[in-house]
């Protein structure tokens, strides 16, 4: 039986890679993250244009923190969050334990269309909602109001609880799920059974066993949804003007975002995010620093709980949750496809393929697949390979700087993708060695890996936290050596997780825009971007075209990746 | 448990070490990283200064001087066999400028959609780490003025004009001198000139007995029917409105923002007039209103009061070229610059754009923005500069 509080074991594991490994480990990290995140700490402080004399001073943040709509930009980002995370984070933990702890039916494929929600671009969603919300067109405000009693406007999209209803529609949702699924599935049978034995409910003992066994996963999914919200602003742009509602990354959307961006003012802001950002990490790492949470060991026990009559009733509300997630938004995105305008159903002729032939016969738009697939393909490889070691490092070695090493793959999250893809530029020009890799694939490859990093390493850090050490030893006193052991013992274990951190590393880095805009040519330029510049365009529709392809692309490779990770790792 | 799935996934790790490593350099064409060296062929002619020793003056008067300084120029081009462009996001932009091929197919175009706001950082940290990667802009003239003039990244565009029908100025709408959008007048060209209404009315909703001059839009009753993409940021909801501050002043504009409804972008402006949800909507520019005009949602549609001083501006948008400058492709930017200001460039961006270029034997656009004989309208030039920059200031503190 794994024990939940026993201290941690004084072994100290030969890592294959010595002391000089983990440092180097260290060392590229430190240029590849620390370093572009001190450029843009350092340029919030510069004032002097390019080419001049460097002049530093604090105009900048005088600039950002003088900004009157601050204060009411950050009360607006805690309320939101609050108010998103309250709701999807008990909804998603219920929803994956059901997914993960019971018999209920088509349970890998309901978890599939989560992750299908997880792949949707936010603004074509966003889009598809103000179709059927909008307060005088909206296609449920009208079904609605034909009903006695009801009001001609029942729901009002643009409204601070639209913002929220969106955001639980679109990822919020939807990427807890995809996190703590694997995590419920991993966990041993035997210690809900021992407290059933005790006489606890179903409920108690998810309430009293599965959830502080689960601490891991639960405070790193918590924590990395609440950097995601603090940085989205795609939902917030659209859905906030209207209403004067801002948050504080549609802020720093504004200051990039203007005729002369002001870059200064942005990180300026940017840094006070990290800042705010870096105590609840040490607090996140303190809370699971101290205690074991091992349940996958050498006696570990799969099992799943009966459902009996409530199997229908939660089926259908699962599935419910399900669709209103992915067969909604994905429905209007197709059908925009081929509308003449997107929304615009009343016209004489209203449909056409028109868009689609003059997206998929643009030379632009081949290049952009082939670009998204290498970038994006790189990316998975890149990201399964540095994230494991990585976090095994962190969690399984003594190195005496693995906690900066932990705090170094947090550091992306906190900033916002625009301002990272800046200090990567920075990066890149700044260094003679790295400059002949600027305007190659390689360079996007790099900032969707670094973009990928806290996500990844947080999920494959939780799963090893779930191991037990036993299974190593019993490896190496077998007389294996630890290539051996890593590749027999603990890579088949891991395989469904680095699955899932491959792929969602790679439909991130085919959506990924922020951090690439500035660092992409016109040879290397991405699906996302070439979406990015049609939205921009006032092409709608064409922008749900590629959308599509993304979806199609993103959603075929996790296909692939559920397929082989179905046959791998620890079976139902 | 997993022997033969693991053999795979050993196969997939080693392939994709193998795929990473052969994607080093990018999948397509390879971009210029470094500045090429000039050819040999190109040492005759390779900047617009030595093109500026021998062209023709701007009268283009001595034909044989002009046609040898462009054969110079067109050979040592075709050698470079590439140029760099820079323009506006959107396919449309990019088939006009890539209509350039036709016309000299031993010339590339390499054209980068992208956004003024992002370009500039781009250009400014790729000069400090000594990459000089672009050959011509085009785009709107503000972030030439404000962002690339301040740090010395364009070259006088005068010296590189070689053709006579480009330098002719009898050919171009009040003349050459009012193409010009900078101070200096040498540095950005504004090859378009359409026509905005400041306000677009839905006459469906709004008759013209209710609403036909702009000292009305301060009325109470069309609060919050004014529908504006953010005027808190450049486009052309800032042309119309700086230039309503030139004309009205601060006070009657800040009580104009106060009427305002913000959306986040113009085709979210254009979408919610013409469904009718607000009667009244600030300057769009063309390309976006265009898509709705082809689907017949703005026949009700009109520019209030569109011959009055305040009614309409004369602006050349996102339609300026100016030539950076240690171009990679010196002389290819030089070639591509005059095709662009001749009759075929423009007829080109004219047929992608459908708005009318400021030649006035190109190809006309469409009626709607083509300037009326007689009609005195509104200066969107680089004289409203300080206008756009007070209005948007203005927005700022109206909208908090």
């Amino acid at each position: 039986m794994a024990s939940l509080s026993l201290p941690l074991p004084r072994r100290r594991f030969k890592f294959g890679l010595n002391d000089a490994g983990h440092w180097s480990l260290l060392a590229l990290l430190m240029v590849l993250v620390v370093w572009p995140v001190v450029l843009i700490v350092l340029n919030s402080f510069q004032m002097a244009r390019p080419g001049q004399a460097a002049v530093y001073s604090l105009d900048a943040w005088r600039q950002a923190l003088s900004d009157p709509a601050l204060l009411n930009a950050v009360r607006n980002t805690v309320t939101l969050v609050a108010a998103k995370e309250g709701i999807a984070f008990p909804v998603a933990i219920l929803i994956a334990w059901v997914l993960a702890r019971t018999d209920l039916p088509g349970s890998q494929w309901l978890e599939f269309l989560f992750w299908i929600g997880f792949f949707l671009p936010a603004l074509p969603v966003t889009l598809g909602w103000i179709l059927l919300l909008h307060p005088q067109y909206g296609l449920l405000n009208q079904l609605v109001s034909m009903l006695p009693f009801m009001g001609k406007s029942t729901f009002n999209i643009y409204s601070f609880w639209g913002i929220v209803w969106v955001h639980l529609a679109s990822v919020t949702i939807a990427i807890k799920v995809m996190l703590l699924t694997p995590a419920f599935r991993n966990m041993d049978a035997s210690l809900e059974e021992a407290s059933r034995v005790a006489g606890a409910s179903t409920f108690g003992t998810l309430a009293r066993i599965v959830l502080p066994v689960m601490t891991p996963v639960l405070s790193v999914t918590l924590l990395l949804s609440i950097i995601y919200s603090l940085q989205a602003f795609e939902i917030e742009l659209v859905l906030g003007l209207p209403i004067h509602f801002y948050v504080f990354s549609t802020e720093i959307y504004n200051l990039i975002h203007q005729e002369q961006p002001l870059y200064a003012a942005a990180t300026a802001l940017s840094t006070i995010i990290l800042g705010m950002m870096v105590p609840l990490i040490v607090m996140q790492r303190w809370a699971t620093g101290k205690r074991r949470y091992t349940t996958v060991t050498s006696q570990f026990k799969g099992h799943q709980i009966q459902l009996r009559k409530w199997k229908l009733p939660v089926f259908l509300l699962v599935l419910a949750s399900a669709l209103v997630i992915t067969a909604v938004p994905l429905a209007f995105i197709v059908l925009g496809t081929f509308m003449k305008l997107f929304g615009f159903f009343n016209l004489a002729d209203a449909w056409t393929t028109a868009h689609w032939s003059s997206v998929l016969s643009d030379p632009i738009f081949v290049s952009s697949v082939w670009n998204t697939v290498i970038v994006a393909g790189g990316t998975a490889l890149g990201a399964m390979a540095l994230f494991t070691i990585i976090s095994y490092v962190v969690v399984r070695t003594r190195f005496a700087a693995r906690g900066a090493l932990d705090f170094t793959s947090w550091l992306p999250s906190t900033l916002p993708g625009i301002i990272l893809g800046l200090g990567l530029l920075w990066l890149f020009l700044g260094t003679p060695v790295l400059r002949p890799m600027y305007g190659t694939v390689f360079i996007l490859i790099v900032a969707t890996v670094v973009g990928s990093m806290p996500l990844g390493v947080q999920i494959i850090k939780a799963n090893l936290s779930q191991l037990g050490f036993e299974l190593e030893e019993a490896a190496r006193i077998s007389g294996g050596s630890w290539w051996s052991m890593f590749r027999h013992v603990m890579l088949p274990l891991i395989m469904p997780t680095l699955l899932l951190v491959g792929t969602v590393s790679f439909i991130s880095a085919s959506k990924n825009v922020s951090s690439v805009a500035l660092i992409a040519t016109s040879a290397t330029s991405p699906l996302a971007l070439l979406q990015m510049n049609l939205m921009a365009d006032g092409s709608y529709e064409s922008a749900a075209v590629v959308g599509v392809m993304v979806v199609a692309l993103t959603t075929g490779v996790a296909l692939i990746a559920r397929i082989f990770g179905l046959r791998v790792g620890i079976a139902r | 448990m997993g022997t033969i799935s693991y053999r795979i996934a050993a196969s997939l790790v080693g392939l994709g070490l193998l795929l990473a490593t052969a994607c080093a350099p990018s999948a397509a064409p390879s971009p210029t990283v470094a500045p090429p060296a000039p050819t040999k062929a190109a040492a005759p002619a390779t900047t617009p200064q030595a093109s500026a020793a021998t062209t023709a003056a701007p009268s283009a008067g001595a034909g044989a001087d002009w046609q040898a300084q462009w054969d110079k120029v067109l050979a040592a081009a075709k050698q470079e066999g590439t140029v760099v462009v820079s323009g506006s996001t959107g396919t449309l932009y990019r088939d006009a400028a890539t209509a350039f091929e036709q016309a000299y197919p031993g010339i590339k175009v390499q054209f980068t959609g992208i956004k003024g706001s992002d370009l500039t950082p781009k250009i400014e940290a790729e000069r400090q780490g000594g990459q000089y990667l672009w050959d011509v802009y085009t785009g709107g003239w503000t972030t030439i003025n404000q962002d690339f003039l301040p740090n010395g990244i364009v070259d006088p565009l005068k010296p590189a004009l070689i053709l006579p029908e480009v330098t002719d100025t009898s050919k171009w709408l009040n003349g050459m001198q009012g193409a010009w959008m900078d101070p200096d007048g040498k540095y950005a060209f504004g090859f378009g000139a359409y026509t905005e209404p400041t306000i677009y009315v839905n006459r469906s909703l709004v008759p013209e007995s209710q609403l036909n001059n702009h000292d009305q839009l301060l009325d109470p009753q069309w609060k919050g029917k004014i529908v504006s993409a953010d005027p808190r940021k450049a486009g052309a909801q800032n042309e119309g409105s700086s230039w309503l501050l030139k004309l009205k002043g601060q006070d009657w504009l800040t009580k104009f923002y106060g009427q305002l409804t913000m959306v986040s972008d113009e085709r979210s402006a254009i979408e919610a007039l013409v469904r009718g949800n607000y009667p009244l909507m600030m300057d769009v520019s063309p390309p976006s209103y265009e898509e709705f005009v082809q689907q017949g949602l703005t026949k009700d549609v009109q520019g209030l009061n569109p011959e009055s001083p305040e009614g309409s501006l004369l602006v050349s948008g996102a339609l300026n070229v100016a030539l950076f400058n240690k171009a990679p492709h010196p002389n290819a930017a030089i070639v591509y610059i005059n095709w662009l200001l001749s009759k075929q460039g423009q007829d080109a961006f004219v047929k992608a754009t459908n708005v009318s270029s400021r030649r006035l034997d190109a190809i006309p656009g469409d009626p709607f923005y083509t300037p009326k004989p007689g009609v005195q309208y509104g200066d969107a030039g680089i004289s409203s500069m300080p206008y756009k920059e007070k209005a948007i200031t203005i927005a700022k503190q109206v909208f908090k």
